[in-house]
């Protein structure tokens, strides 16, 4: 097990890097799941959001007015999804599917006219990390911890704002509410509608800026297949985070040390086969689905088209 | 009080709008996922030359695997100006490869160049269809026709070109044993393939010649895109095993392994790039590249003369340019230069590294 110790800096860098993009789409879903609208279109919506980013991050040399193009591009994909679930009730994941087919095509034919035959094109920059003097020499937990990108720090932070939304403000109260009985919102003089069009715009701003984190802050490119299927796990961690802001980071840093201890395996037993290492976080996805997934544990009308004159 | 369908009613304009609008979106999907780039600038239809066409599974600025595929295509254009070139399909998932291979038939392509060896196993059918149509020739990259191409029926319009995996892997094992200072090396492939494995045996058993103490770090399996990947790999040899020079087989995955390599001091760690050469400023870590050139100038002159064909193979080798190591960095010394020069004269002589000392690493992957 000494390759445990030795690897475990590298495991929780890992960790941190693996969730914090995670952590961002995982928030956005919750404040959708919370007003009743399941959105599975994450993956979509995290592809426009790093091409975006990494393509206006290149063409001004400034990352975050490519962070933001990223959410203002999150949120426009996510509107197609609020009008066919929200106005036009259409089925949630029928229409979430068809935005991870769309989506990633729009993202490939914008990569493909911004680069073209230009590969100086192909390559830009990742958002410099930020220590933070004294914490980030903490043995082991400093690093990973307090010596992330900007945007890693506001994933975490955003944790207790969330939190307390949700908690203490009357208007996290009305999203439980929509989220748990429309109709009886409604009568209490909650606009659903704007609530719910509400949870679809954070939802595509924060899993937009999810995408932008994988363009500008994990690696320097943009790939088509760059998500890999974050935006289906961010699905499943909240679910196993059971519908809560902490829930959901703890989901994200277990998925995240699982990652890591994926990779300090297929690093340390070269000749090991290494797929077996590599469905390590997917198991324990399934595993904490089986055990956590009840339907019982999040909100009543989730999922369910809101019909405004039906009772 | 009855249901209404949707919380928004739409009259017949509006409907019509939302229809042309959804017709648009999934027009613009389409030319997405066909990956088609305006790069060719050609006129493909001129009359009395020959037509080429490439078919990839990624992108022509991947900064790897296809990227180099596309250049040796450019430079065996500048040789023969009698062709031209059709747009390259990008992103050609496995399912398309026989369609897009069909429609270039279709089109009266003189040359199909498939980049890799997935092609093989998918063009069969286009191949036998063709068998009859003289004017087309399919060009299948990394393939050995022996051991890939046994269900074809006919191989007489196919040739393949392999690259001298031993020369490649032992010229980036030079590199890799000279720049090294803590004797600990590690190289990342996107499939475990024989091609793979023969570059990393040639890459270490060269490390260990220079220098027997050298140990070398591997991972097969990390695909073509998951640049994540390559850093977290990186970051763990170099924490763990205090690898200091990388050479990479594994496209985008290799972009991750340079940026961890950066992390760690672009000034003690290296990284020996390929398949195109790209060192200079803006790539602090990369020292040098090993090159490969996919021949296909000669495939064009095959055709030419009406001798292409047969399932004959191309072997691209430091003989006829289509292996080289590419520009060196300011961080490879004058006297490293000098060494690592002498060493690929008797690489290209085969006389540097014998057969036993490659399988003997080989052996034990």
């Amino acid at each position: 097990m000494d390759f445990l110790v030795n690897s475990l800096p590298t495991i929780l860098n890992a960790t941190t890097l693996s969730a914090a993009p995670l952590l961002l789409v995982a928030l956005g879903e919750l404040f959708s799941e919370r007003a009743g609208l399941v959105n599975i279109g994450l993956e979509g919506i995290m592809a426009v959001g790093a091409f975006v980013a990494f393509a206006v991050g290149k063409m001004t040399g400034n990352l975050w007015l490519g962070v933001c193009a990223a959410v203002i591009a999150g949120i426009a994909i996510n509107m197609i999804y609020a009008f066919c679930t929200v106005t036009l009730c259409v089925d949630q994941v029928v229409v979430g599917m068809a935005i991870n087919i769309l989506a990633p095509a729009l993202a490939l034919f914008g990569y493909n006219m911004f680069v073209g035959a230009n590969s100086a094109n192909a390559t830009g920059v990742v958002m410099e990390r930020l220590s933070i003097p004294g914490l980030s020499q903490i043995p082991y937990i400093g690093g990973p911890l307090f010596n992330q990108q900007l945007l890693g720090y506001l994933a975490f932070l955003l944790v207790p704002v969330v939190t307390y939304f949700f908690k203490r403000f009357r208007s996290g109260l009305s999203f439980r509410s929509v989220g748990e009985n429309p109709q009886a919102a409604e009568t209490l003089g909650i606009n659903v509608i704007r609530i719910k069009l509400v949870a679809c715009v954070l939802c595509g701003a924060l899993a937009g800026m999810g995408g932008a984190f994988l363009s500008v802050c994990m690696t320097p490119i943009y790939i088509d297949g760059i998500v890999m299927g974050r935006g289906f796990i961010a699905l499943a961690t909240v679910i196993f985070g059971r519908w809560s802001a902490v829930g959901i980071m703890a989901a994200s840093l277990l998925f995240g040390f699982f990652d890591g201890l994926n990779v300090a395996l297929q690093a340390q037993f070269n000749a090991a086969p290494v797929m077996f290492f590599k469905m390590i976080p997917y198991i324990f996805t399934i595993f904490a689905l089986i055990f956590f997934g009840s339907r019982h544990a999040g909100p009543k009308a989730n999922g369910q088209p809101y019909y405004r004159e039906s009772r | 009080m009855s249901e209404s369908k949707f919380n928004f009613m739409l009259n017949r304009r509006q409907a019509v709008k939302l229809g042309l609008g959804s017709a648009a979106m999934m027009a613009l999907a389409g030319c997405g996922n066909s990956g088609s780039t305006a790069s060719s600038g050609t006129d493909a239809g001129s009359e009395g030359g020959y037509k080429v066409a490439m078919i990839m599974s990624g992108t022509i600025t991947d900064g790897g695997w296809d990227q180099g595929h596309y250049e040796s295509l450019k430079r065996a254009l500048e040789k023969h100006p009698n062709w031209t070139m059709l747009e390259p399909k990008e992103n050609t998932p496995d399912a398309d490869a026989a369609t897009a291979a069909q429609s270039y038939v279709d089109q009266g392509v003189d040359l199909i160049i498939g980049n890799g060896n997935q092609f093989a196993s998918d063009w069969a059918e286009v191949v036998a269809d063709a068998a009859s149509n003289e004017k087309v020739h399919f060009l299948i990259t990394n393939t050995d026709p022996k051991s890939e191409m046994g269900d074809y029926e006919s191989l007489d319009r196919v040739e393949t070109v392999l690259p001298n995996f031993k020369q490649t892997g032992a010229l980036a094992g030079v590199v890799a044993g000279l720049m090294t200072k803590t004797n600990s090396i590690g190289f990342i492939g996107g499939m475990k393939l024989p091609s793979t494995e023969a570059k990393y045996s040639a890459f270490l058993a060269a490390a260990k010649k220079i220098n027997p103490q050298i140990q070398g770090q591997y991972n097969f399996e990390a695909g073509f895109t998951d640049a994540s990947l390559g850093t977290k790999l990186t970051e763990n040899w170099i924490n763990t095993n205090n690898v200091d020079v990388m050479w990479g087989d594994a496209s985008a995955v290799d972009n991750g392994s340079r940026q961890a390599l950066e992390s760690a001091g672009a000034d003690t760690h290296f990284d020996i790039a390929q398949p195109i050469d790209i060192a200079g400023p803006d790539q602090p870590t990369v020292v040098t590249s090993t090159v490969t050139d996919w021949k296909i100038d000669q495939a064009m002159d095959e055709i030419e003369a009406g001798s292409f064909g047969g399932g004959k193979v191309i072997s691209a080798d430091m003989s006829n340019g289509g292996i080289s190591l590419g520009a060196f960095s300011d961080k490879v010394s004058a006297d490293v230069q000098g060494k690592i020069k002498e060493y690929a004269e008797q690489i290209k002589n085969d006389a540097f590294l014998t057969d036993a000392e490659v399988e003997a690493i080989r052996s034990t992957l």
